[in-house]
């Protein structure tokens, strides 16, 4: 635990001093972008793994693949997110780091495939400045700025367990928490003689959910497909979440900041499902997810927004990895994966979706025995310059820790 | 290289973590700034009182000032204020002077009183004069006032002769004999009357002021000084300087007629009181800029040198009352250009429609109110629309 300590205490520290500085002004719709992958091997693999049983890493896209964890896991990592944002008339890059939050899985029961896993992990992100210059005969010039921070973060606890004929469920509940502020402020020159103001509106989030998930057995056993070592399906599924926000107004004005109004409003967070099929042949995984959310159904104090239809994303994923670690050198423990994805997201601007095509790298190198430091790198290609809207060069560079240790073992005297 | 990286891992991590606070970004760019709906948008909108048919009230009163803190002696009248002046002094005395006057050896051989000339109002042509009275009953500078003045005991006959006025400097002799008595009191109590210095009162056919530096620090040269000449025939003389260590001017003046008008007069008290009704100006916005503007009417108007041309704003608890809020330590000021004053009184416009505070108007007052004579006539509520007060303001909304 006290190495644990040590990456985790790090993570943090840099963490904490990389911030951010602009993106997408398409987080401004709804909640943001939303994170799909919290780890670089899930990144690696096209952000999805809703089939995956693990016994080394933990997935939270579904609760059942706990169900073979074999050592108490901590996962924690960062992701680095650059984004070159083209509009028709110009582009800009905007870059920002951001803390993954941390999973911690304990293996109860092998035989019952009970595992507890908890975690704090981001949920969504509205990371967007934009400022224009404009100026008229009355006031001079003068810069408008809308600026959006926060986003959501999903706490979790859940169990898994093995159910017969070796299908595995699990379920988690989730609680929602965050805070999004969009401000748009106004700056006249420094000769001017109007005063500077700006408006924000803060959303304090906070809701719970449930995620539930089931993952087959084994199904080339049962269709005695001998060449394949591993084939199973899985789905899963999370609830429509009504969360609360604690609502504040405020203007930033020559007498301070003034509380034009506080009040609560509800936000329905459409449910989510997921289906994946996940093949094992030789020493290859391959990984086959859909994800679905339909987003026509979010609403905000009550009101659907146009900007926002029904997500859908499919992903493809390759994961090669020697078996029999132990018996090979350390290169060839190293773990490659690969993976591509298109998603439908949820945004819908001027008459046009909002389309994102992404392809996927990473490796893990081995920290000692169960341990593992992963790297993902994405690309993807979001938007397009139609209908003036903008399109967006992503690229995202992940690094997770899954350090894996033996707790909670009587010692024989 | 396997033990390597599990011998050097941490060191591994750390440097790999490091390379992200290097994370580059751009300034904030328009990219995106088509996306936004213009319900999001702020807008700057212009709001102006004679322009909205905004409801407007205006009037005069009087509130009592204290004049013993000014920083301006006024004396003299004219059509519609007369203003008297206070002075006392302390004498102190070096031991050998103290040893003379006890032994009568000395005589004050001359005295007169220098007065720098700081405000004047009115033409400089018409006539101006004063008399100087020796007060014989004690008087103190707080709440001094005009009816203070009225019961005041002091001698009829003038103990000045000999003025000089010009457009810098009222000179004048003092009766020696006066001032005598004044260093005789300062030695022993018991050798003479009690010395409450003076007053100035204006001649009835004055018909212009002046005004004198009051008295504020110490060894100020500016303030009147009193000049003792003493002599001791064939042996000594010597010039002693007095400055006031207390003074007041008190002014008495008409009632203000003004119907819906704004009159604003130094030394009086009189003051105006402004209120817009500004309800129809929507909710949760911000005060870009709130610009009053004030009319004189010059014809109506008498202003000295140097100029009343400021006025002070400040925001009022209660319009019955006149009470002022919490806060009305902090205050607007209006400056004239022409004969037009104007200022911002953005932040007040803001408590009003923040809800911070109630509107219940303003009070206007001239920022020399205690150191003046000035009257100035502000157009009101009832006179044409580009005469009236008005109040122009730029608010942000989205």
């Amino acid at each position: 635990m006290k190495k644990f300590g040590k990456y985790i205490f790090v993570f943090l520290i840099l963490a904490k001093e990389i911030f951010a500085s602009g993106g997408s002004i398409y987080s401004r719709f709804g909640l943001g972008d939303f994170y799909y992958s919290y780890s670089a091997r899930r990144m690696g693999m096209g952000e999805l793994g809703v089939a995956i049983i693990d016994y080394d890493y933990l997935n939270v896209l579904n609760p059942a693949s706990w169900s073979k964890l074999r050592l108490t896991r901590v996962e924690t990592g960062i992701i680095y997110h650059g984004n070159n944002i083209a509009s028709n008339s110009s582009s800009v890059f905007y870059s920002q780091t951001i803390f993954t939050g941390f999973m911690l899985g304990f293996p109860i029961d092998h035989e019952y495939g009970i595992s507890l896993t908890a975690g704090l992990l981001p949920f969504s992100n509205v990371d967007y400045d934009v400022t224009t210059d404009e100026s008229n005969d009355l006031t001079g010039s003068y810069k408008l700025t809308y600026s959006g921070k926060g986003g959501l973060s999903k706490t979790f606890i859940g169990l898994s367990y093995k159910l017969p004929f070796n299908f595995a469920v699990g379920a988690s509940f989730d609680y929602y928490l965050g805070k999004i502020t969009h401000k748009s402020s106004i700056e006249f020159s420094s000769s001017s003689t109007y005063r500077d103001g700006s408006f924000s509106d803060e959303y304090s989030y906070h809701g719970i959910g449930f995620t539930v998930g089931l993952i087959s057995s084994n199904l080339a056993q049962l269709m005695k497909l001998n060449d394949i070592k591993d084939l199973r399906i899985g789905i899963t599924y999370s609830n429509k979440s009504t969360i609360d926000a604690d609502t504040v107004n405020n203007s930033t004005t020559i007498i301070g900041t003034i509380n034009n109004s506080s009040g609560k409003i509800t936000t329905k967070l459409p449910y989510r499902f997921g289906a994946g099929l996940s093949l094992q042949f030789s020493d290859y995984l391959f990984a086959a997810d859909y994800l679905y959310q339909p987003f026509n159904q979010f609403t905000k104090d009550n009101q659907r927004l146009n900007e926002l239809k029904n997500l859908q994303k499919i992903s493809l994923g390759v994961e090669y990895r020697k078996s029999e670690l132990r018996s090979h050198s350390y290169w060839e423990q190293v773990i490659l994966r690969g993976g591509l994805s298109y998603e439908k997201t949820q945004y819908h601007i001027n008459n046009k979706s909002i389309d994102m095509i992404a392809v996927y790298s990473g490796f893990s190198l081995p920290l000692g025995l169960e341990s593992t430091i992963d790297f993902a790198f994405q690309f993807g290609k979001r938007g397009t310059k139609e209908n003036n809207l903008l399109r967006e060069n992503i690229y995202k560079f992940s690094i997770t820790l899954s350090l894996g240790e033996i707790w909670f073992v009587r010692q024989e005297r | 290289m396997n033990k390597f990286l599990l011998k050097h891992k941490q060191i591994f991590i750390y440097l790999i973590l490091t390379l992200f606070l290097v994370a580059c970004n751009n300034d904030p760019t328009s990219v995106g700034s088509e996306l936004l709906q213009d319900v999001n948008k702020i807008k700057l909108n212009e709001f102006n009182t004679q322009k909205e048919n905004v409801k407007l009230s205006s009037n005069t009163f009087k509130k009592k000032i204290t004049l013993g803190v000014s920083d301006k002696l006024i004396l003299g009248k004219n059509s519609y204020i007369e203003s008297y002046i206070l002075l006392s002094f302390n004498i102190y005395l070096a031991d050998s002077i103290v040893t003379k006057i006890k032994d009568n050896k000395l005589r004050v051989a001359e005295t007169w009183m220098d007065m720098k000339v700081k405000y004047s109002l009115g033409d400089k042509n018409l006539p101006f004069d004063f008399t100087v009275h020796q007060v014989r009953k004690n008087w103190g500078s707080d709440a001094f006032n005009y009816d203070s003045l009225k019961i005041l005991n002091y001698d009829a006959n003038d103990v000045s002769y000999s003025r000089s006025i010009t457009d810098t400097l009222v000179k004048f002799n003092l009766a020696p004999n006066t001032v005598f008595e004044w260093l005789k009191y300062s030695v022993d109590t018991t050798l003479a009357p009690p010395n409450y210095g003076l007053l100035f009162k204006p001649t009835s056919a004055t018909q212009r002021l002046l005004g004198f530096k009051g008295y504020q620090l110490n060894n100020d040269p500016d303030v009147p000084t009193l000049y003792i000449v003493l002599e001791q025939p064939s042996v000594f003389k010597d010039t002693i300087l007095v400055s006031p260590y207390m003074d007041i001017h008190v002014v008495n003046g008409a009632d203000v007629y003004s119907l819906n008008d704004i009159v604003l007069e130094g030394g009086l008290g009189y003051k105006g009181f402004l209120f817009f009704d500004l309800s129809s100006l929507p909710k949760n916005i911000i005060i870009s800029k709130a610009t009053l503007e004030l009319n004189v009417d010059s014809l109506k108007s008498f202003d000295g040198s140097p100029s009343s041309d400021s006025i002070i704003v400040k925001v009022l608890k209660d319009s019955i009352s006149k009470s002022y809020t919490s806060d009305s330590s902090y205050y607007a000021i209006l400056s004239r250009n022409g004969n037009t004053f104007s200022g911002d009184i953005s932040w007040m416009v803001q408590k009003w429609v923040s809800g911070q505070e109630d509107n219940q108007g303003l009070e206007l007052s001239l920022a020399d109110e205690k150191s003046s004579a000035a009257r100035i006539w502000i157009y009101g509520s009832k006179q044409s629309e580009a005469l009236r007060p008005r109040l122009k303001i730029y608010y942000l909304n989205k």
